[in-house]
Order: structure tokens, then C-alpha cells, then sequence
């Protein structure tokens, strides 16, 4: 097993608030990792502190099995949170920064890049007259330009319409089984996530809660029928009392998910209607990636 | 380590910095020279009393007070500030190149604008005074011209690091400009006496009142130790805050 990536311990505390606490993280060679967390869970500061822009407070990075080093960036491409570049210099200008910057000696590799992210003939726009979407792909022809061994990416679908969006995800994974890269993606769109990832890991309030790889998900991830109601205090004391169901969840306002007796859907919704309650929709369905992440990290009501 | 200092160099190019440093290199000499012409001593320069020495130290201090400090100023901080306000401090320290090789190439162009920026002063206030003469230099004039121009441009580098320090610490423009005009006004009060020796900021005015002979008191040894200690206390703070500093 080869890890390209390995953290043990990683803590940073700005005053008195711990922002990110003993985070421990395994990326193997050629896995898409999702890196997955709400809004201030701490995802960025964990990839700045991996990329060395933050010092961490305590613990340890590991990058291709050695401490982390000038060297070793020229083998990871990184865009964290909004892409940053020289507005008064033209999109091939930025790039070509880059590549000089990078080591890398043959100009025509810009172009190449330009082309893969569907911005060929835009080397001369001023990068300030370009779109955030545009930007966006520009970011990820910049992190691909040196041609890494893995890629850090943080929100890299942020601005973009579906098909962008869908042409990133198709990117990302010619790039995994083409070039063998490893990337490290995170992304508040768990749709397209669970389309591309086979590993991941979940932060919460600076504390990673899960890591494991997308099949064990998938085969954990439950079956259940959701019926949406418009009493959901009347069905679910129906459920308990004349059912005797309990494993349920009421999942949001008029939606409860049951997980038990689900060959018997005719009983369950003849039930309901004699009781009182008006049922207006029920089908069978399998928990999602989004759905796992709703139920570790809250906003899931019972 | 050459491509960091071209890659810093074509940041710089085009901004708004470079074309303010082309602007007051080709402005001051010329500015200098029309409000001399007009204001009826054109005849005292171009007879023997008013000198060669006299008009072009006149004129070079003037554009090192009236400019240069503010230009050091701008040019120092606006190299730092961009990349923040552009929010490319994430990806250039995560380049393959230490910390330290970019901030000294951001230090070394920055001295290399301000040689540029001398030069060209200098050398078209030459060329208009000489063609307000109708004759050359002397050769002496120009070599007592070009040790005090060193011995300005030595002192404006010293002041690199302090205005650079100012940009990495308040990651603005205005306090490191704010400084440079309160430095100039400074100048203005007390620049032409002894009090100047004791004016660590005022180094690049020094050479031009060193040889006037109405300021008594000023001490080339005392000026290069206070301006020699600024610099390397600033680079010190430098280093430590490159190297120490969090990117948020």
C-alpha cells in the first residue's frame, strides 16, 4: 500500500479556538479522495496546513512517504478556495508564470493545458475580464500545467454551470486512470462527488468523524421507504403505536424514512390513511452520500 | 533563482507601479528644469554663477525628496500588497521555490526599479542642462555626480526593507505611503542641518548636502550606521515573518 499522502495529528488553534484537532488522514496512490464538511468544518485549513501555507500547531505531514519539502511541491498541484491570479496580465502570461515558477521548460505545455480546459485562443484575455467560471478552469489547467502526481482541489466545481461541471468530473477522472494522479478534492456538490470519489472523509467541527472507502459506504448506505404525509406527528405515533415500527426517521417537515417491514408498504400506507393521515407519496429509495453526511453531521430530526 | 527574479519582474512591469516610477523619471528632471527657466535664473545657469554641480544636485535632491521616498514607498509595498489583495499568496508559497528566494526577488526588482528610476532622472536632467549650456559636461562633474548618486541610491536601497515590512504588516499601501510623506516633511523641517544626521530616513538626501558647505555637522559615518542598522533589523523581520508567517 502506497500512501502519497499521510497526516497524524494535525491540530491548529487560532487564540483560543481550536479550528482543526488531531486529524488523521491516509490518501493512497491513485484514489479520487473526497474530503467532504460543512461551512467552517475546517477543510481548508486542514489542505493549507498540508500544503504547508499554515503551520500546524502539532502533528505530522507526510508527502510521498518524506517530510514535506521545496522539492516535493513541484509533484502536487493545489487551487485552494477562490483562484488567485494577476489580473493585469494576460490568461498565457499567468500560466506561463506558473510554469517557470514550476521548473517546467517547454512553453508549449500552455497551450496543451489551455486546450484540455476548453479555453484554447483565450492565451491573450487580461485574466480580470474573465468570468468566475472561467477562472475556475483556468485554476485547474494552472494545477495540471507541471504535471503533478496529485492535486489538492478545493471546491473546484465553485462557479461553474452543469456542464462545466460535468466536464471537470470527466477531467478528473481521465486524469486518475490516464496519468495514475491522486487527487484530493473537496466539494460541497455530494452529487458529484459520490460520482468520482472512492475514498472519503468526513470533518466536523475540526474533527475528522469518518474515513473509508466509497464501497464500504455504498454497501453500508440503508434501504427505506419515504412517505411524505401531511401530519407527521399523527404518522409517526401510528408507526409506533399501531405499527410497532421504530426504526424511522422523520427527515425533514411532511418526509419520514422507515427501514423496517419494507415488504409491506400496502399495510404501512393503509395504516396511515385509516389513522387519518393523508399520504401524498411513497417509494422506495437507498440512502445517498449526501444523506450519510446529513446523518453524521446533524440536521437530521427524530 | 533567474526565473524568479524575471517572473517578478513581469508582475511588476505591468502595474501601475512601473508606470509611475517610468512617469516621475521622466517628469522631475523635466519639471525641475521648466521651473528653473522660468523663474528668471536660467541666466545664473548658464553663466558661471550657478554651476553645473550646483543645478544637478539641486535637482536630484529635490526629485530624492520630492519623489523618491514616496516612490520606495510604493514600489516596496505595492510588490507585496498585490498578492494579497489577488489572492496569490496561496499558490506562490506553494511553488517549488523557498520562501526566501521569492522575497529576495521581490527585494532585488525592487532595487533594480529604483536603479532604472535614478538613471533616467539623472540622465535627462544631464541632457537638459546641457542643452540649456550648449556645451558638455565636464568629466569631473559627471564622476562627482555619479558617487553621489550611488551613495543617494545605496541609502534609497537601505530603505527597501522598512517600507516592505510596513506593506507585510498592515497588508496595505496607505501606511507605508503615509510613513514616506511624514518622513518628507521630516526632511523638509530639519533635512538642511545637522539634525540630519540623526534622520535615519533621510540618507538619500545626504549625499547632496554633504558637500554644501552652509550645513555644518553632518556625518557620513553616523548616516550609513543608522541607515546600515535599519536595514538589517527590517530584514531580520522579514525573514522571521516569511518564514513564521500563516497564509489565511
Amino acid at each position: 500500500m502506497k500512501y502519497v499522502l499521510r497526516s497524524n495529528g494535525l491540530t491548529k488553534k487560532y487564540g483560543d479556538k481550536m479550528i482543526v484537532e488531531d486529524v488523521n488522514l491516509e490518501v493512497e496512490q491513485g484514489d479520487i479522495y473526497g474530503f467532504l464538511g460543512q461551512n467552517g468544518a475546517g477543510k481548508t485549513t486542514v489542505f493549507r496546513m498540508l500544503l504547508g501555507l499554515i503551520k500546524p500547531l502539532r502533528g505530522t505531514v507526510e508527502w510521498f512517504g518524506e517530510n514535506p519539502s521545496t522539492a516535493s511541491f513541484n509533484r502536487i498541484g493545489s487551487m485552494i478556495e477562490t483562484p488567485g491570479f494577476y489580473p493585469n496580465l494576460t490568461v498565457w502570461d499567468n500560466l506561463d508564470i506558473h510554469r517557470r515558477m514550476c521548473g517546467v521548460t517547454d512553453s508549449f505545455v500552455i497551450e496543451e493545458h489551455l486546450k484540455l480546459v476548453g479555453m484554447e485562443g483565450m492565451g491573450k484575455q487580461k485574466v480580470k475580464k474573465l468570468s468566475l467560471g472561467t477562472k475556475q478552469r483556468l485554476a485547474i489547467a494552472r494545477t495540471l500545467l507541471h504535471r503533478p502526481d496529485c492535486l489538492i482541489l478545493d471546491e473546484p466545481v465553485n462557479g461553474l454551470d452543469p456542464i462545466g461541471i460535468r466536464e471537470t468530473r470527466e477531467l478528473l477522472l481521465e486524469l486518475r486512470n490516464k496519468r495514475s494522479m491522486t487527487i484530493m478534492i473537496s466539494s460541497h456538490i455530494l452529487g458529484e462527488i459520490g460520482q468520482m470519489v472512492n475514498r472519503i472523509g468526513i470533518i466536523h467541527g475540526g474533527k475528522m468523524i469518518e474515513q473509508l472507502d466509497y464501497a464500504e459506504l455504498q454497501r453500508r448506505n440503508r434501504t427505506y421507504v419515504e412517505i411524505r404525509v401531511d401530519n407527521d406527528g399523527k404518522a409517526t405515533w401510528i408507526l409506533e403505536q399501531q405499527l410497532h415500527i421504530k426504526d424511522y426517521t422523520v427527515w425533514e417537515k411532511g418526509r419520514i424514512r422507515v427501514y423496517e417491514r419494507l415488504e409491506d408498504t400496502g399495510m404501512l400506507n393503509k395504516t396511515l390513511l385509516d389513522g387519518g393521515v393523508i399520504v401524498s407519496e411513497m417509494s422506495l429509495c437507498s440512502e445517498t452520500l449526501e444523506d450519510h453526511f446529513v446523518k453524521l453531521t446533524g440536521g437530521v430530526q427524530k | 533563482m533567474i526565473e524568479v527574479l524575471y517572473c517578478e519582474w513581469r508582475k511588476l512591469r505591468k502595474s501601475a507601479a512601473f508606470i509611475a516610477t517610468v512617469g516621475l523619471a521622466l517628469l522631475c528632471p523635466v519639471l525641475f528644469f521648466i521651473i528653473k527657466m522660468s523663474d528668471n535664473n536660467f541666466e545664473a545657469i548658464v553663466t558661471q554663477d550657478w554651476n553645473w554641480a550646483y543645478y544637478l544636485d539641486n535637482e536630484k535632491s529635490l526629485s530624492v525628496l520630492m519623489a523618491g521616498l514616496v516612490l520606495i514607498a510604493v514600489i516596496s509595498s505595492y510588490s507585496w500588497v498585490r498578492e494579497h489583495g489577488d489572492n496569490t499568496l496561496n499558490v506562490l508559497f506553494t511553488y517549488p521555490v523557498h520562501r526566501l528566494t521569492i522575497i529576495a526577488s521581490k527585494l532585488i526588482i525592487i532595487a533594480l526599479f529604483l536603479l532604472g528610476y535614478n538613471l533616467v532622472d539623472t540622465l535627462i536632467s544631464h541632457m537638459l542642462i546641457m542643452l540649456a549650456k550648449g556645451e558638455w559636461i565636464p568629466g569631473h562633474i559627471i564622476v562627482d555626480n555619479m558617487i553621489n548618486l550611488s551613495l543617494s541610491y545605496l541609502f534609497q536601497v537601505a530603505l527597501i526593507p522598512l517600507f516592505f515590512l510596513l506593506s507585510m504588516i498592515s497588508k496595505n499601501i496607505i501606511l507605508p505611503v503615509v510613513t514616506s510623506i511624514i518622513f518628507t516633511f521630516v526632511i523638509f523641517a530639519w533635512g538642511e542641518s545637522s539634525y540630519l544626521n540623526n534622520l535615519p530616513f533621510g540618507g538619500p538626501f545626504f549625499p547632496y548636502l554633504w558637500y554644501d558647505d552652509s550645513v555644518k555637522g553632518l556625518s557620513l559615518t553616523q548616516v550609513l550606521w543608522e541607515n546600515g542598522a535599519i536595514m538589517v533589523v527590517c530584514l531580520g523581520v522579514i525573514v522571521h515573518q516569511t518564514l513564521r508567517r500563516d497564509v489565511r
